[in-house]
Parts: C-alpha cells; structure tokens; sequence
C-alpha cells in the first residue's frame, strides 16, 4: 500500500518540502492580526518530511511542535473552504487568494494530509477503545446517562470566566478558541454531504439546512456568530485572529474535518455530531447569560440562543434518524465507531477547555501585573532587536523569561491588550502557554531565554 | 446501567450480586462478567496464562479460552485509565 509518509523523505520531493516552506500563505505576519484568511502564518523552519510522522501524544498536545502541525492540518482541510473579502479585493488581497487556493499549493499540502492526520490524531486510537458486544439499547443506555452527567454540573468553564478579573477579556479569548469552528460553521458537516447514501443522507441535510438558516444569510450560524463577534469589540473577519488559536482549538475544529473527509469514518462522524449536538444546549444556554452579564444589553447573543433551541432538535435528529436508521440497516457492528466518536468529542472538548483555562489564567497574570520570574534574569543574554520586530505567537514548551534591558516591547497572550514591559520588567511564559512580542522601541534590548532551573539545596 | 471501573488488566468490580473482570485480550483491555463457563467460578481469583490469554478457575481448574470469554464481554469502552460498562440492571 503508498505509505505518501515515506514517499515525503524520497530526495525527489524535497523541492515540495521547500515550496511549501518558502510558500506566501506559510510566511510570517507583521502584527497581532492579520489582514485576510489566505495568510496562514505556519512555521515549518524546524520540520522536515521525515519528523512530520512522530505522533503527538496528550501529554504534547499544548507544544510549539503541535501548534505547527495542526495550524498546518488546519489550513490544509481549510483549502477546501471558500473566504470571500466582504468588499472589492485590493491587489494584496487577490494575490494572497490566489496563492492560498493555487492547485499546485494545495496538491502539496494534500500530500501531507495523511502523515498530519495520523500524528494529529494518533493518540486518539490509544486513548480510546470500544470492546464488547454493543446494542442499540447499551448505546441508548449509555448516551442517557453521558448526557445526564453532563446536564448535572453547571459550566466550570463559565464559572471561572465568571470569578476572573476581567471576564470580558476571558470572554472574548474564549469567542476567539471557538471562531476556528464557528466562522466556517457547519464546513466539515458540508464534506459529508456529496454522495448517495441512502435515507440517512435526506436527514443530514435537515440538520445542513439549519446550520445554513434556511438559505436567510442573516440566519445562517456563521452570520450569528459574526454578530457576536462584532457586539464584543472583536473582528468578525475569517481569521483575523488566527494567531490566537490554541493547538487543542484547532484540533477539535479538524477532528471533524478529519472524520468527514476520510468517509471511512462515516459512522465515528455520526456519533461525534449526536454528542456536539448534545452537549450544546446545556453550554449555550449559559454562555449566553454570561456574555449579558459580562457585556450588558448591547450584546448579541442569537448565535448561542439559537443552538439552545435548535440543538434540542438536532440531537434527536442525529439519534433517531442518523444512528437508529444506521444500526437498523448496517447492525450492532457500526456501535463502536459511533461511541468513539461520542468518546473522541468528549475528550477533544475536555482537552481544549483545559488549554483555554490555562491559556486564560497566564492572561490573567499578565493583565494584573504579576507572571514575574521567581529568580534574577538581568545576566541572561540579551539581543537587540529594531522598532515592530514581531515575535509571533507561539507555544513555550518550557518556561521562558522575556525580560527587557532596554527600550519599550509589548507582550500578549490572548486578551488582545498587550501589556507594555518597560527595562527592567520581565514575565515568565509558562510551559505550554502562548505568548506574542512586539518591539515599541528601536534598539530594545530583550531576553527571550529558557527560565533558569531552580537549584536543589 | 453504567459502570465505572479502572481501566486495568485483573481490575475488578462488583455491583449487587454481579461481579465484573477487566483483563488484557489481543492487546485491549476488555470487560468480562467475572463467572466461569462451568459452574459461575470466580475468574478474577483463578490464573492468567499470559501466552495463551486463558483463565482457569479456580473452582475446578476449568480453562476459560479467549473464545469463551468473548461470550462474556460486556460492552465497554475505556477513555484513558476509566473504563465504562454497560451492565445488565441488578435484580
């Protein structure tokens, strides 16, 4: 069988490697947002075909090298969907739209597609395993009482966005892991549209329909979701805050890009959508009260309303005519994949509110001043760097000091208030958190060092 | 109704007069009703043959094959070391 993975470290492929390293769309920005959703910032400098194998593991799953492969993953399922400017394109804009959807780019990327996806997702097949003899009552039995966990707890999420200091910023940073998702809604579900598979197929499309409001742009999920964005300050351009996309956000966005493009996965994808559609009504419902609480009259929060009410219907929909009619025609031997795939949306969901909490509590720091370095961090090595150096947003694998010597640079980790370190100032990334620089000042003097390792007496 | 037990091979569990065995099959860990073939003998406290995969019980030394142990898995699925059961309600 082509293993396209070792094909990759064939020296006849390397100018492939090479082009897509040196590509337009990959390159790097100059602020914290960037001006159109054909520029995909992706860092592939430390990569080559052969380390693209190595699959990502839960415990790795909030690192640099992770932040790399799924903004690649991501802009590669992303390649199959189209972004229109809302206005007239400038001549930057058409170029960057032809160079993110050249053919020849994207065959490129399609070649990686398979190697990305088994070290994107790898770890979901050792994580999770269904054994057993399962029915439809087990599954019926077993969804009943998942969701009624669920249903028992109010939010932690929303609770801990509500006892920060700045629930707005916590908001927001929170809108922001989500428009990976929202600002395309319903995408991955479109890839699993093409076809002629039976009556299972027309129900789908019921459930298409909605997400797209009924052919009434206003209505369409994605429109509502730009409204919010817009009634809380934030850019509802496709992208503009990609930066700000955490690994684990973009993996739960192209775990379902992944289970409908490979069709193989069909019945895994049926089980994930019930539980999406699950578990929203519960979330929405008090994320709306949150953002009013947070915001006041002025925001808008149709697109979390409208899944409070549609979702109801969207999982029986998925139950009663996507999984029933499915285990009726095709038998008990299509339970598993639909129980890995309630399992792999579960754990995906798990796993990304515990990077965006992290990722959260590091703004919080930043924002009251605080993330100082325990220990001295003036003898480190400093490097001068000119006014608008930008250091993109990245992932720390280990704790970094970012102190300033000389001249004036801003920091930010997501709330989108970058905070000003002046010389003498410096703050500490911790592992597997985010953090941006920007230069204020020309001939600023920075450290940008691995924190020192505490001594044991 | 849902049972939750810890995802290890000879981990068990009890649940009214029911008795659960979680145990290593092809690599995977699998739940089985915890009775042997024979006359009900309690698997978890007989012997593992880690070659073959068998049980034997403990009662009369009855070897319980991987075949027969399939016919007494119970629907599971494990998400990292949690194991979730789907068993029969207890009388």
């Amino acid at each position: 069988m082509l293993d396209t993975a070792a094909l990759l470290e064939s020296p006849a492929l390397h100018p492939l490697w090479q082009h897509l390293q040196a590509s337009g769309p990959y390159q790097p920005g100059r602020g914290w947002t960037l001006d159109n959703p054909y520029h995909r910032p992706t860092d592939l400098s430390g990569l080559s075909p052969g380390s693209l194998g190595e699959p990502l593991r839960l415990e790795t799953l909030c690192t640099r090298r992770s932040l790399v492969l799924n903004r690649l993953l991501f802009n590669i399922y992303e390649q199959n969907n189209l972004y229109l400017p809302p206005a007239r394109f400038s001549e930057q804009e058409m170029q960057a739209f032809h160079g993110y959807y050249a053919p020849d780019f994207v065959a490129a990327n399609a070649l990686l597609r398979p190697v990305l996806e088994r070290s994107c997702f790898d770890f979901l097949t050792g994580t999770i395993s269904v054994q057993g003899p399962w029915s439809m009552a087990h599954l019926e039995e077993y969804t009943r009482d998942a969701l009624s966990r669920f249903e028992a707890a109010p939010s932690g999420l929303c609770e801990r966005i509500r006892r920060t200091a700045h629930p707005d910023k916590a908001a927001r940073l929170f809108l922001l892991q989500v428009a990976p998702d929202f600002l395309s809604e319903a995408s991955q579900m479109a890839r699993a549209l093409p076809g002629n598979y039976g009556p299972v197929h027309s129900e789908l499309m019921k459930i298409f329909i909605d997400e797209f409001g009924y052919g009434v742009h206003p209505q369409k999920h994605s429109t509502l979701f730009e409204e919010t964005l817009t009634s809380v300050g934030l850019s509802p351009r496709v992208h503009t805050h990609y930066y700000w996309y955490l690994p684990t956000s973009l993996l739960m966005t192209s775990y379902f890009h992944w289970i409908t493009a490979v069709k193989t996965r069909w019945f895994e994808y049926v089980g994930a959508l019930y539980w999406i559609e699950a578990v929203v009504p519960h979330f929405n419902r008090q994320f709306s009260r949150l953002l009013h609480d947070t915001f006041g009259a002025g925001v808008n929060t149709g697109y979390f309303d409208e899944h409070v009410g549609i979702d109801l219907h969207h999982r029986r929909m998925a139950f009663d005519k996507l999984i029933r009619p499915m285990v009726e025609r095709y038998g008990d031997g299509v339970i598993p994949a639909m129980v890995r795939g309630i399992e792999a949306s579960r754990l995906l969901g798990d796993v990304s509110e515990r990077d965006f909490l992290e990722q959260m509590d590091f703004c919080e720091a930043l924002a009251a001043g605080g993330a100082a370095p325990a220990g001295p961090w003036q003898g480190m090595p400093a490097r001068e760097l000119a006014a608008g150096t930008f250091l993109e947003p990245n992932v720390y694998d280990s704790p970094h000091v970012v102190g300033v010597v000389k001249g004036r640079v801003e920091v930010d980790g997501g709330y989108l208030s970058p905070r000003v370190l002046a010389p003498g100032e410096a703050v500490v990334v911790p592992a597997g958190r985010m953090l941006g620089v920007r230069v204020l000042e020309e001939g600023a003097s920075l450290v940008l060092e691995p924190q020192a390792r505490e001594e044991r007496g | 109704m849902i049972l939750q037990m810890e995802a290890r091979h000879w981990a068990r569990q009890r649940v009214a007069g029911e008795r659960y065995l979680c145990l290593l099959q092809e690599g995977e860990l699998v739940v089985v009703l915890d009775r042997c073939k024979h006359r009900g003998g309690p698997l978890s406290l007989g012997t593992y043959d880690e070659r073959t995969q068998c049980v034997k019980c403990p009662w009369h030394d009855m070897v319980n094959t991987p075949r027969n142990l399939e016919a007494r898995r119970m629907p599971s699925v494990r998400v990292g070391s949690v194991m979730t059961v789907v068993v029969p309600e207890p009388d």
